[in-house]
């Protein structure tokens, strides 16, 4: 049987069995927000008045992926499928698979109205923007 | 890598000047190997099929792909959890392949690649014959 052996390794953290997945919160307190790790990795942006959630979620299919909004919390579900059949033997196992789930508590509250998530080449990006109560209003001084 | 080193006369040489700048990612691979040959299957988030080189030299493959920043430089995170760079990674067959028959398919961020074994290094099956 021939052997692979690859030149690069892969990166810490990653490898092993990956075939169980819990689902995790996380909740940023304080900047810089700190992020227990779960999956989907993610970059989180502000951009204007709102703030960008970016996830990478190659292979999976974007009817698989389930965005909800609720207050300050924006959570990333849903499932990623395996293009292999479950009984094949994988010489190399390295992508995780199977059911994910991840809320974000952001600090501020989402207008749950003007949400957009768009799924490209593999990456998620949604897009919130922070509720009318929220934004940052300027305040005349009077002298 | 490539370096370039200019060399003038009574004068420092210049510093070696990478190929690329940024970081450069593994990306996480999945294999599945056959009689008939290897399927890898690799997460390539952001990667157009454009952008995806993949060579195969001297029994190594070889992937190797560019992706375009998706933020401006300097961008400021609120939470940084993965980087968006160039990805690459070469892996070393056991045995000849047919490179001819190499197939590969990008889609969603994810490459299914078929590479097949040569023949000569397939398994054959020994008929036992009973006298």
């Amino acid at each position: 049987m021939a052997r692979l052996m690859d030149l690069f390794p892969p990166l810490p953290g990653f490898g092993g069995d990956l075939d169980t997945w819990v689902e995790r919160t996380f909740a940023p307190t304080a900047p810089p927000y700190f992020a227990e790790r779960g999956y989907p990795s993610l970059n989180i942006f502000e951009q204007g008045d709102g703030v960008i959630v970016e996830a990478e979620l190659p292979g999976a299919k974007a009817k698989d992926i389930d965005v909800s909004v609720a207050g300050a919390e924006v959570t990333l579900a849903g499932q990623r499928k395996s293009p292999t059949q479950p009984d094949t033997t994988l010489s190399r196992r390295e992508r995780p698979y199977g059911k994910f789930g991840r809320t974000i508590t952001l600090p501020w509250e989402i207008d749950a109205e003007h949400v957009e998530a768009a799924f490209q080449d593999g990456v998620l990006t949604v897009r919130l923007t922070k509720s009318e109560k929220c934004r940052a209003r300027k305040i005349n001084v009077r002298t | 890598m490539v370096t370039t080193n200019e060399k003038q006369q009574a004068q420092p040489a210049a510093p070696a000047e990478p190929l690329d700048d940024g970081p450069v990612y593994t990306p996480l691979v999945d294999i599945v190997e056959t009689n008939d040959g290897y399927t890898f299957y690799a997460d390539l988030p952001g990667v157009k099929a454009g952008d995806l080189n993949i060579t195969y030299e001297d029994e190594t493959l070889t992937i190797d792909a560019k992706v375009t920043p998706r933020q401006p430089k300097g961008q400021a995170y609120l939470v940084q959890e993965y980087g968006v760079g160039r990805f690459a990674r070469s892996f070393s067959t056991g045995g000849p392949v047919d490179p001819q028959g190499i197939r590969a398919e990008l889609k969603d961020g994810e490459l299914c690649l078929f590479v097949p074994k040569a023949e000569s290094a397939k398994l054959r099956k020994i008929e036992v014959k009973t006298p």
